[in-house]
């Protein structure tokens, strides 16, 4: 990839980011080349060391015609001579003996020389495929959570190893294959040439129409080998939700609605790949060699009988008309290969030249020592409008995803939030399900970026700060408990960089009344934890997640409805445990537990993305119309009936 | 130390199968396609002994035109007619062949690939959740999507296997045949590169079988970094994860390089050995022709020939052996997935009831994950027809566990589960879970519109749009429904990431709504909804549970004060058991835990 320096990133205002999307070619067919030379010197010796090989196969033929023309010149000259003697069975000729000693010399120079291209080229390969990969990947990482709430997981899995695993195809044997395929042809013409100009002609004259049918068959290629790859991903990405929604299909009994909808799929993928396979089978230019072949032996024939060419020859020149099927079938391969190369080229480039990133600013200064002030001034934000953007440079599978009409009314998400924290604040946001709640911190960490407004920690604007710093400041402890498939402890130590001690991890776990219940496991905190913490139970789950979020050590919490899925006893030991966690830090809870929100120095009340009251749980009990539609009832109700979440709106 | 792609998928198939129940499973899905593998072996040979023809002519012509030349007229009619057999015989019939060759083995090959790829799949869907515990989805789907790709290149070899062997001897025949002392130069070759192949096919086994488990490792890595993409920004890891892929990535480097070693290095090898043996053809046969004059040189030089049209499926055939390796390192993780051996299987004569009244009773039963670490030691416990039972317990208590088991998607170790009086297990599995509803604390959708996640629940009946917006009215879904443009038919993406969590969870209790269950169970349903739509949920709730048997597993006191019966779990053992106002005068263990949590709760 292009390097550009820096002066010109802070000139053009972009982010290194940016810079490096925008670099990636829109041609898929110059991406590849670029990916194939990310080694020049490697892949140029591979060219010529395949042009070596080459110039030893073709010259295998040459030596052979030289050969005959000695066999058949001893073969003439003795024709009467030499009785059969036993002992001259190893008896060679002296001229034929020295072509013998060049074409075992020729075998072991290309040998040797196939050997060292052979690996050389596997390296290239293998390294195209891994960086090629390891540049998806950390594209991927960097996208804006926009991308990924639109993106199929399996489709992008699907590109990660397949599609990418076709490029190293394209690349070997391709590369050689298509040296060989140029070289070899360029070679068996120049020797038709040197033998014999009307026999070369004769067959060039078919050119033009081989040229012609290679091209159709490339054309007619394209769009199915496109298409196989493009279904595999669906079928890949149909195959990963089946499997990570596994509960919910044997829950309601789907699995034979499941299997119909992958059969359809699967059988999709199989005509495709026959349509492609039936298309590579009526490859035809290997006719028309076959046809100028034909012509050119009986010239052959022709000359030799009217003396003007010899029996050699004529051999040398079948050899070299028969080294052209070579080239013709590989060329056949070496365009399927480069079809669905360029295919899955077109693929990862689409992923990766998505410009759906959050931008860190060139001159973004690094956040430390930060107080947790937090200020929204004015924040629009609207998911419909991110929407509509990813649409414009969606991926392949966007499009398709995008068959439905487009959303025409865009509503808010959010709509002029103003909103202060102070530092050592804990702020309670409620509202009625889809109001915004989450979406309000999510624009405090930058998981998207305001439409307008702004939002301010200490009084700087979040888009100067780099990201880096500003998310480690936050923590998050979301609604949804996401815990990867390794063990309790890392699992705890997964936000912090730095090595942890195990009596700091089992601090923590203490603290977030994790410790007793993972001693109970034998493994302890060596227990693996399944795919997304499947083994553990919700609320297990949620206190590996808060201690994880506490040994991150933020200066701003983020608590989306955190204790939702702990019992009644354990939630009274952690509301302990919070106590002497949240202090000291800003604090965003998203609940609608009384307990929690009458802790609260603030307390916000959204209704469909707008802050309709802020204030006391007192206050906001006497003037707030919609705080009173949660919590009204509570107040005609005798106190032992008045447990939070049992009343329903008596004001509406 | 890298964090993901680890978990608990042991490759435990390795080793499991010998190499004959791998060919035997194999040839059981070849079979069905005997006939194309019949027709393409036969056009290979017609084929090939057209094109055995042709170097013959020609070796034959220049003889004939070097004769020619030494005196004579050559006859245009005699050259044409024999250049035209020439193309006729090597190029438009052996076009033909080889067009219909591949038609035919694309489809085969193909056919038997979607084939196993769908029995894979249905297996899946048939193992119990003890499989999905340990098992990582992204390894999972490597088996089923890229193991089956790579076992395309061995089927291919099978179906040219027949064929091949065929031309090997016909090919040799004709060798012995031209000339017998030339012909046994030729087949010196023949057991050197069969022990070649030999030599190689114990590396290209292990190379293989590492390769396609780095493929799968680097494939869940990208699936679960994806997933988890949210956690990952929030702590800011993008770097990390990018190195600790990196690694992932380096071990599938090496592998995949390693085994592109072994088919770089093969060939060079016998290309040599190749051109060995043609030289000691040459070094002898030059003998013969000049010294002996036992052969013509044009002679000679067809035999040179057809050498090459010997080495050529010489060399497939042998090379067939380590391809079959290849094929058996790919069908060793295949089969290793469907060989899973699921607990929870159905009975031999499974049952269905005429009409389910919803009566559960767990009778001595034990259940337990890790034989360690019990979950349940001889359980009991009734629940009546038409009961609305709470389940109340700290986390870990094993309440989920409970609901699993019950609609039986882990198999119980000891005792039994009754309904009406029947064992679970006596069941028809499909039946009995369609009696069944779970609504789960994650709530799961898939990409789609809202509708068709809705109509999920019943999906093996078709429901109509009315029934479905009846259940989504039933659960207050409708307002924020609406409230998209598309409504309905809004695309909700995977997992229904558009939607908010409480409003996942909404569409998820519509499905089990719809599912019409007679036993329906909630566990942690309502936990992320906001106050007010829970409280009216619950209203809805209490109508809906009038007529069916009930599991609440619940933390808000709101739904467990309502319930019939409340069982208060500890340890998978019932410690207390009882209607609300019950347990309260009982001032056991409930009752402390709904003073604390009042206490906790009623600071207004």
């Amino acid at each position: 990839m292009e390097r550009i320096n820096s002066t010109e990133i802070v000139n053009n205002g972009l982010s290194k980011q940016q810079i490096e999307i925008r670099n990636i070619p829109d041609s898929h067919l110059k991406w590849l080349i670029q990916q194939v030379f990310r080694k020049p010197a490697i892949t140029i010796t591979v060219i010529v060391g395949t042009l070596l090989s080459i110039a030893a196969t073709m010259a295998r033929p040459y030596m052979m015609g030289e050969l005959f023309d000695v066999i058949w010149e001893l073969y003439l000259g003795s024709r009467t001579a030499n009785i059969v003697e036993f002992l001259s069975i190893l008896d060679i000729d002296k001229d034929i003996l020295i072509y013998v000693y060049i074409l075992l010399g020729l075998a072991g120079f290309e040998f040797i020389i196939n050997i060292t291209v052979g690996i050389l080229n596997e390296y290239i390969a293998q390294n195209t495929e891994r960086s090629i990969r390891d540049d998806f990947y950390k594209s991927v990482q960097s996208k804006s959570m926009a991308f990924h709430d639109t993106a199929k997981v399996g489709e992008l899995m699907s590109q990660a190893t397949f599609d990418v695993r076709i490029i190293n195809a394209t690349v070997s044997p391709g590369l050689r294959m298509i040296t060989q395929a140029i070289l070899t042809a360029s070679a068996a013409f120049g020797l038709l040439f040197y033998y014999d100009w009307r026999i070369a002609l004769a067959v060039i004259v078919f050119t033009p129409f081989y040229i012609w049918a290679v091209r159709n068959y490339s054309k007619k290629l394209h769009p199915l080998t496109e298409k196989v790859q493009k279904q595999f991903g669906i079928a890949n990405s149909l195959l990963q939700e089946n499997v990570s929604g596994i509960r919910v299909v044997r829950a309601f009994t789907a699995e034979k609605y499941e299997t119909k909808r992958f059969s359809k799929e699967v059988d999709e993928l199989r005509d495709d790949i026959i349509a492609r396979g039936e298309r590579q089978a009526l490859y035809f230019p290997p006719l028309i060699l076959s046809l100028s072949i034909t012509i050119a032996l009986g010239l052959s024939i022709l000359f030799i009988a009217t003396g003007s060419m010899s029996g050699g020859e004529a051999i040398a020149i079948t050899g070299a008309l028969f080294q052209l099927y070579n080239p013709t079938y590989m060329i056949s391969w070496v365009l399927y290969l480069t079809h669905m190369g360029i295919a899955g080229a077109k693929r990862i480039i689409t992923t990766m030249k998505e410009e759906e990133i959050i931008v860190e600013k060139p001159d973004a200064i690094k956040f430390t020592d930060i107080q947790g002030r937090v200020d929204y001034i004015n924040v629009d934000f609207s998911y419909y409008k991110l929407r509509e953007k990813t649409r414009k440079t969606g991926t392949e599978i966007k499009k398709q995803e995008t068959k439905e009409k487009p959303e025409i009314i865009v509503r808010e998400t959010l709509k002029d939030i103003n909103l202060t924290a102070n530092p050592g604040d804990i702020v309670a946001i409620l509202g009625p399900t889809g109001c915004g709640k989450s979406t309000i911190t999510k624009l405090l960490a930058r998981m998207y970026d305001v439409d307008s407004g702004e939002i301010l920690i200490d009084g700087k604007n979040i888009q100067d700060i780099t990201l880096e710093s500003l998310r480690k400041n936050i923590g998050v402890i979301e609604q949804d408990i996401f815990l990867f498939s390794t063990t309790i402890k890392e699992n705890i130590a997964y936000g912090v960089d730095r090595k942890v001690s195990d009596e700091k991890i089992i601090e923590y776990a203490k603290a977030a009344q994790a410790h007793d219940f993972i001693m109970t496991f034998d493994d302890g905190y060596d227990t693996l934890v399944g795919e997304r913490g499947v083994t553990l139970s919700g609320g297990q789950k949620q206190r590996i997640a808060i201690a994880r979020a506490f040994l991150a050590n933020p200066k701003i919490l983020i608590l989306d409805d955190s204790a939702s899925a702990i019992d009644a006893q354990t939630e009274e030991l952690i509301q302990k445990a919070m106590d002497r966690l949240l202090e000291n830090r800003t604090v965003f809870i998203i609940t609608h537990r009384l307990a929690t929100i009458k802790r609260a120095n603030k307390i916000i009340v959204l209704r469909k993305g707008e802050i309709v009251a802020q204030g006391y749980h007192d206050s906001l009990l006497k003037s707030s119309e919609d705080y009173r539609r949660v919590f009204g009832r509570h107040i005609e109700l005798p106190p032992i009936d008045e447990a939070i979440g049992s009343t329903s709106g008596g004001s509406k | 130390m890298s964090w993901f792609g680890v978990g608990r998928s042991e490759e435990e198939s390795e080793g499991k199968f010998t190499d004959r129940e791998l060919t035997q499973r194999m040839v059981s899905y070849i079979l069905p396609y005997k006939k194309p593998i019949i027709i393409t072996t036969i056009i290979i040979v017609i084929n090939t002994a057209f094109s055995l023809v042709p170097p013959y002519i020609i070796g034959r012509l220049l003889d004939f035109a070097v004769e020619l030349s030494e005196g004579g007229t050559p006859s245009i009619a005699l050259i044409v007619t024999l250049a035209v057999t020439n193309f006729v015989l090597n190029g438009l019939l052996w076009y033909l062949g080889e067009y219909l060759t591949r038609v035919i083995t694309i489809r085969a090959i193909t056919k038997v690939t979607r084939e196993i790829r769908m029995d894979m799949f249905q297996k899946i869907q048939n193992h119990d959740f003890r499989f999905f515990d340990t098992h990582i989805t992204g390894k999972i789907m490597s088996r089923v999507m890229n193991d089956t790709d790579t076992l395309r290149d061995t089927l291919f070899f099978i179906t040219q296997l027949f064929g091949n062997i065929l031309l090997v001897l016909a090919s040799a025949g004709l060798l012995f045949f031209l000339n017998w002392q030339l012909a046994l130069i030729s087949l010196a070759l023949t057991p050197l590169i069969f022990l070649l192949m030999f030599i190689y096919r114990k590396f290209v086994r292990r190379t293989m079988l590492n390769w396609r488990k780095t493929v799968a490792t680097v494939n869940a890595a990208m699936g679960e970094s994806i997933s988890g993409i949210a956690v990952s920004k929030s702590f800011s890891r993008e770097k990390r994860n990018s190195e600790d892929f990196q690694k992932i990535n380096q071990e599938n480097f090496v592998a995949s390089f390693k085994r592109g070693l072994i088919f770089t290095t093969l060939w060079p090898i016998i290309t040599l050995m190749q051109i060995a043996v043609l030289v000691a053809l040459l070094v002898y046969g030059q003998n013969l022709v000049v010294f002996n004059h036992v052969m013509e040189p044009g002679a000679l030089y067809s035999f040179t020939i057809y050498l090459w049209r010997f080495f050529f499926p010489l060399t497939q055939v042998a090379n067939f052996y380590s391809q079959y390796q290849a094929g058996l390192a790919a069908m060793e993780r295949i089969f290793g997935l469907m060989e899973v051996e699921s607990e929870v299987k159905e009975a031999d004569e499974p049952k269905i009831l005429p009409e389910l009244k919803g009566e559960i009773e767990f009778k001595n039963m034990d259940f337990w994950y890790n034989e360690n670490e019990p979950v349940f030691k001889n359980f009991s416990l009734k629940i009546n027809a038409g009961e609305t039972v709470a389940i109340v317990g700290e986390t870990g208590a094993g309440k989920t566990t409970l609901a699993s088991l019950l609609s039986r998607f882990y198999e119980i170790k000891g005792g039994s589960i009754l309904v009406d009086g029947v064992d679970i297990r006596d069941l028809q599995i499909e039946w009995y879970r369609q009696q069944v509803a779970l609504v789960l604390q994650d709530s799961f959708l898939f990409s789609g519109t809202i509708k068709n996640n809705i109509k999920f629940g019943r999906i093996w009946d078709n429901p109509t749009d009315e029934e479905i917006r009846l259940a989504a009215k039933t659960v207050q879904a409708t307002e924020f429904i609406e409230d998209f443009p598309d409504g309905f038919e809004t695309e909700v993406l995977e997992r229904g990431k558009r939607l908010s969590t409480g409003q996942r969870q909404l569409v998820t209790f519509a499905r089990a709504l719809l599912a019409n269950p007679r036993i329906l169970i909630l566990d942690e349903a309502t936990a992320s909804v906001d106050a007010y739509t829970e409280a009216m949920i619950q209203d809805a709730l209490e109508a809906i549970m009038k007529d069916r048997t009930s599991i609440v597993i619940a933390h808000r006191l709101s739904t467990i004060k309502n319930a019939d019966k409340i069982i208060m779990i500890e340890n998978g053992q019932i410690v207390e058991m009882g209607s609300h106002d019950e347990l309260l005068t009982k001032k056991g263990q409930y009752a402390e835990l709904y003073e604390t949590y009042f206490k906790h709760q009623s600071l207004m």
